[in-house]
């Protein structure tokens, strides 16, 4: 008998799930790209050019979100740029390919990237790094540019007329991209990445017919490489590409991911009878990016209910927008670790009010500073604890001076309190009423200088 | 052409898959609005769009949206901020053009997040010279024409009369919505100014959105093999195939569904062929029509 078992860490989960096993929990995995940045006020540009603000930006993901697993970078363009085509960049969004290198000559190139190509050291060193902080209980994803975006990427719209005029120098350029592929998978093996996505959106708008005659080969072989190395394999589409999800389980990856255009239930059919774990989709535009933390909450709820504990992770349905709502990936996280009590205060949340009165204090006439942290829960929700222990902190340095009180959402009694003061966002701290710091928490100085200006006032 | 003018921005739509001929058609209907406070957004990069000084001089706002080669829904926001935008300029109506890769059918739920604008119109312009080579290996091509309210055949010049005869069968095959012929992005007849007709989408009746269930029908015997490269093939279209065939080795019952096709020995049917049913919106015609002519080049019967 084992008295002192291991705790089982958010990676355990994750790669159990890749078993095919029946968890106590869905897995969740956060695609947070460029939107890393936003967590340490970086622009996309710099995560993606600047090794040491991408790790802070990750570990802050890892800290707010605390996802299962991550990627450490989400950037389909970066084989591309190593191979020459010319990029151009923005602060909000990953780069675009603006130059394709074979516009101008059916080529296929001679060279390989490797470790000094381009932007890929690093990418490796972020990974290196990643490893070395987060990755005894994160599993990392290292994401690959699949090989049919790639092709796109190389000889520009050009490729797709190659398929009708060319059709064998489109093979040929796919097996050139195909190996490129496996060259990455190799390097981002070796850095440590627990698993490695090929992520390819091209590949909803080819019929399945042709995804058998041009991909069927290369899938196959890049997700066998991956497993001869010893890590897990993933396999990342966008768009409506419903009619592929078979073809694309016939190519053997551990698991699929996939966007709001598929529906999952059905999918799931499909992916639970070849034994692929299946991960999504959560919008990215109408709930991630516009919803508010409820609508978040629910979809995710509902999400669960219908897919279930085995072979499903919870994931955007792709690269989350650099300005999806911090709020809303805490939110998230917590509606997947905490699923009967979210699941009961939403519906409370919803019911109208039954005589619940709720009496706000009188803030113009407090006695003395009142410092309230509404807070999802914060036992459970990482970016709460911040909130609440940058709270506690002012109880101590002010002592009796001030007051501080925290009001979990996951109490059934807090949430007319939460409707009345009309807090938008958890976790929030309000001082005297009036909000002060939402989602971002607060610089300990910051903060007690806030205090201190109310006490002299 | 004269707009009504209105608080709220009319939206175009106007999509196609690349070297189709949409920036074309897209300059000859903006001409014909030449009342109209115009915008538009462009969702393509690097392609030689609409002369951003001829857009200056006529006072048209445009916003580019880059990166369009890669249309996934990572992008969206994208969308909806230069839509937000377009908004704030307060034109009359507003064009879009899609990347010739984007399938537009989820653009209308992101409209609402954007403000205020009223969908009144989705073209979709096909190459008449390539088009059924395209449809058939890109699903992208019949998503398109799909989701559209009007299709502009371009290109007919180079095309016989019968391919383009086959081109429209092709299309009515995917929707009812009106076909226009043109050359170098102008109709021969002039393209009404059309307001999106909901009800014709949502409508159980619209071909469009009625569940097909087909059987076809054919003379003599077939070979098992190429029996099942004809199911494989049309299930990628299908949800289901099934049915009793005679081939060279008997009697046998085909059943087929996802990607897996069973093919096994039958004693006895009361009567032969296959039944195909498929998903909403996903026409299956022409793939079944294709591959039997490539495997068989018998003549078969479709009811």
């Amino acid at each position: 008998m084992e008295f002192f078992a291991k705790e089982e860490t958010g990676k355990d989960l994750l790669l159990e799930s890749l078993e095919n096993k029946t968890l106590p929990r869905a897995p969740w995995v956060p695609f947070a790209g460029v939107h890393a940045g936003k967590l340490k006020g970086y622009t996309a540009k710099e995560v993606l050019n600047d090794v040491d603000k991408l790790v802070q930006s990750l570990l802050e993901v890892n800290r707010l979100y605390r996802p299962d697993g991550q990627p450490v970078v989400f950037d389909l363009q970066l084989e591309a740029e190593a191979l020459g085509c010319d990029l151009v960049w923005s602060d909000v969004n990953p780069p675009s390919v603006s130059g394709h290198p074979l516009k101008k000559s059916r080529e296929i190139p001679g060279l390989l990237p490797d470790e000094s190509s381009g932007r890929i050291p690093l990418v490796l060193d972020a990974m290196r790094e990643m490893k070395r902080e987060v990755g005894h209980h994160t599993a990392l994803f290292g994401l690959v540019c699949g090989p049919l975006t790639l092709a796109s990427h190389l000889r520009g719209a050009d490729f797709f007329m190659d398929i009708i005029e060319e059709p064998q120098y489109a093979q040929d350029l796919l097996s050139y991209t195909s190996e490129v592929c496996g060259r990455m998978a190799g390097m981002y093996i070796e850095a440590g990445m627990d698993i490695v996505a090929f992520v390819d959106p091209m590949v909803s708008q080819i019929s399945p017919r042709h995804f058998k005659r041009y991909l069927s080969g290369p899938f196959s072989g890049l997700f066998n490489f991956v497993r001869q190395n010893g890590a897990k394999s993933s396999f990342f589409v966008c768009g409506d590409a419903t009619k592929n999800i078979e073809v694309m389980c016939q190519t053997g990856p551990d698991s699929l991911f996939v966007d709001e255009n598929i529906d999952l239930e059905s999918a799931k059919k499909i992916t639970d009878s070849y034994g692929v774990v299946i991960g999504g989709n959560i919008p990215l535009t109408t709930t991630m990016l516009y919803g508010n933390q409820k609508d978040n909450m629910k979809y995710v709820i509902e999400l669960l209910e219908r897919l279930g504990t085995r072979n499903y992770i919870v994931a955007p349905g792709c690269d989350m927008p650099y300005n999806v709502p911090v709020e809303n990936g805490i939110a998230i996280q917590q509606a997947i670790r905490d699923v009967e009590r979210v699941k009961a205060i939403l519906k409370d949340y919803e019911a109208e009010e039954e005589g619940v009165e709720i009496d706000l204090p009188d803030y113009e006439h407090l006695e003395k500073p009142l410092i309230e942290v509404f807070t999802l829960d914060s036992d459970t929700c990482a970016a709460c604890t911040y909130m609440m222990s940058v709270a506690k902190l002012a109880l101590e340095e002010f002592k009796d001076r001030v007051d501080v009180v925290e009001y979990k959402f996951t109490v059934r009694e807090n949430i007319q309190r939460i409707k009345k003061m009309g807090v938008k966002n958890l976790p929030s701290i309000y001082i005297n009423g009036r909000l002060k710091y939402s989602s971002i928490i607060p610089d300990r100085r910051e903060f007690f200088s806030e205090i201190k200006k109310i006490l002299s006032s | 052409m004269k707009l009504k003018k209105s608080s709220v921005p009319e939206l175009v739509l106007v999509t196609g898959f690349l070297g189709s001929g949409k920036t074309t058609f897209l300059k000859v209907l903006m001409s014909q609005y030449h009342d109209a406070l115009k915008g538009v957004i462009i969702n393509d990069f690097g392609k030689v769009a609409i002369d951003g000084s001829l857009l200056d001089k006529e006072g048209i706002f445009k916003e580019e949206i880059s990166g369009g080669s890669i249309f996934c829904t990572c992008r969206e926001n994208e969308f909806v901020e230069a839509l937000k935008c377009m908004i704030k300029e307060g034109p009359d109506i507003i064009f879009v053009e899609t990347s010739g890769m984007s399938d537009p059918s989820g653009i209308e739920k992101l409209l609402p997040i954007a403000g205020k604008v009223e969908f009144v119109c989705g073209y979709c312009v096909v190459d008449a010279s390539r088009f059924l080579a395209l449809s058939d290996i890109f699903s992208v091509v019949e998503k398109q024409v799909a989701s559209s309210d009007v299709v502009i055949i371009n290109k007919v010049d180079r095309v016989s009369e019968g391919e383009l005869e086959r081109i429209k069968q092709e299309i009515s095959t995917i929707g009812n919505m009106p076909q226009y012929e043109a050359r170098y992005g102008v109709t021969r007849k002039p393209v009404p100014f059309f307001k999106r007709k909901k009800e014709v989408a949502e409508s159980e009746n619209s071909p469009n959105n009625r569940p097909k269930s087909l059987l076809i029908e054919w003379e003599g015997e077939v070979t098992i093999e190429k029996l099942r490269d004809f199911v494989e093939e049309i299930l990628g279209s299908a949800l289901r195939v099934k049915g009793f065939c005679r081939t060279e080795s008997g009697l046998v019952l085909v059943n087929g569904v996802g990607s897996s096709v069973e093919i096994t020995l039958a004693d006895n049917a009361k009567a032969t062929g296959l039944s195909i049913i498929s998903e909403r919106n996903k026409p299956v015609l022409k793939t079944i029509k294709d591959a039997w002519e490539r495997l068989f080049n018998t003549e078969i019967k479709i009811t």
